[in-house]
């Protein structure tokens, strides 16, 4: 080692406590903006360098780096994005945050030629804002901050740890298939952007529809459900009647394990759980008043809605007890509590047609 | 009510005796609080649970909330009177309980 490359190491082992700090310091900051913003990361990695590897860059950059402060990535963050952009998303965000130094900050991806494939990431050396928040040991320290989806993050973790990092002496064939899986990469980061988007797209359209009433023809999924119980004007006013028995408030929970238990019932779009709400809300009103009325429970979960809704089903669609059963086994810890469960069920059914005929 | 906890395989295990009710609800939602920030894998032992209110629900709706974020929270021991609650709650549907 030269005398040079030995006076930045030297200085680096006094610096590196300050580099810890700021580590601790940036990552905290990060994360908190992170938080706040409502952009979905898988996460945030972070490392100060350690003496060795600076070593070893310093070994192979040669006259590159003449004093400490010439190195950008003595502490390095990364945050790992799902989406292509929501890169820039978290990008903005660093920009408003930390301050950033232009000049040395990069976009592999514009810099990239049209026609490579290869490593893409955003890129900022950053330091802390001077707003007298830090101690000034760490204040105008340097670091980097690459941000990139989870699967440009896999092709250059896996591009890294099979030692191709250096552009030079890599053997053609092997460029080539980083290259081609690169590419790949490049088109499913952006095939999973179209997937979100059309989710996003068919939540609101089907949201719309059930607001309008136009949902007849809707198939049930986890989507289409959710927006249903929670839109809905008839379920949301029974389910106002089934509260109405205790006073009790309502919580709103995910529907999406009655999907299941609709399909067994045959019920298979919005039109048909609607015309199931028409038919059996009476019923299933009063097989909800039987148990909880006097039970003094005040709080209920949006699903009791559906729970009496399908028992009613059970009831008065012509179900045997042995098939109520089998349909409460569905969700049931046992087969014996569907069993019982189900005899109390057209136990209480007929007690209420009891009561009606006298 | 009692609670006691303990820590089983990789797991808190909150063991509940009693009655969770008004009166008592607090200090489970006191228990929970107090518990490690990062705890993801909660257990509430009710075998000897005998009963639970509203109240009672409050608080593992609010635990359920929390928890899910990180982990996840299993009832264990649920009794056919507890259970029942449970049932006619809806909150069968989305606690779990093994």
């Amino acid at each position: 080692m030269n005398v040079k490359d030995r006076m930045i190491l030297d200085d680096f082992k006094r610096e590196r406590p300050n580099f810890l700090k700021l580590e601790e310091v940036a990552s905290d900051r990060l994360k908190n903006v992170l938080k706040g913003s409502g952009v979905l990361i898988t996460g945030i990695e972070h490392r100060v360098k350690s003496e060795k590897s600076l070593e070893g860059k310093l070994y192979k950059n040669g006259d590159y780096y003449q004093r400490l402060d010439d190195l950008n990535d003595l502490l390095g963050l990364r945050v790992i994005c799902y989406f292509g952009d929501d890169v820039d998303r978290v990008g903005q965000l660093v920009e408003e945050s930390f301050e950033i130094n232009r000049e040395k900050s990069s976009d592999k991806r514009a810099l990239i030629k049209a026609d490579t494939f290869g490593y893409l990431s955003l890129h900022y050396i950053c330091s802390l804002p001077d707003n007298g928040e830090y101690p000034k040991e760490i204040c105008g320290k340097k670091f980097e901050i690459q941000i990139r989806t989870i699967l440009q993050h896999a092709w250059a973790a896996i591009n890294h740890d099979l030692g191709y990092k250096s552009e030079f002496g890599v053997p053609r064939e092997v460029t080539r298939e980083f290259a081609r899986l690169a590419g790949l990469l490049e088109i499913a980061d952006d095939e999973f952007m179209r997937t979100r988007n059309h989710i996003n797209s068919y939540a609101n359209e089907t949201r719309e529809k059930i607001i309008n009433d136009n949902a007849d023809d809707v198939l049930i999924d986890m989507i289409s459900l959710r927006e249903y119980m929670a839109r809905n004007r008839s379920m949301r006013a029974f389910l106002q009647e089934l509260a109405g028995i205790e006073g009790s408030e309502i919580t709103d929970i995910d529907p999406e394990n009655y999907i299941i238990q609709l399909k067994w019932l045959k019920i298979e779009t919005i039109g048909e759980l609607q015309a199931m709400l028409e038919r059996n809300k009476d019923t299933a009103y009063r097989l909800a008043e039987k148990v909880l009325k006097g039970s003094e429970l005040d709080i209920l979960s949006s699903n009791v809605a559906l729970r009496f809704l399908c028992r009613a089903e059970l009831v008065t669609g012509g179900y045997t007890e042995q098939q109520a059963a089998e349909f409460i086994s569905l969700s049931a810890s046992n087969k014996e509590r569907a069993e019982r469960q189900a005899k109390r069920l057209f136990n209480v059914y007929n007690e209420i047609k009891g009561a009606e005929n006298d | 009510m009692t609670i006691n906890v303990e820590n089983k395989d990789g797991a808190v295990v909150l063991v509940l005796e009693g009655r969770l009710d008004t009166n008592t609800a607090p200090m489970l939602e006191k228990t929970i609080s107090e518990l490690p920030e990062d705890t993801s894998n909660l257990v509430l032992d009710m075998n000897k649970l005998e009963y639970i209110s509203s109240a009672g629900l409050r608080v593992l709706l609010a635990t359920h909330k929390k928890i899910s974020k990180v982990g996840t929270m299993k009832l264990t021991g649920v009794c056919d009177e507890v259970m029942e609650v449970f049932e006619m709650t809806g909150f069968v549907d989305f606690l779990i309980i093994e």
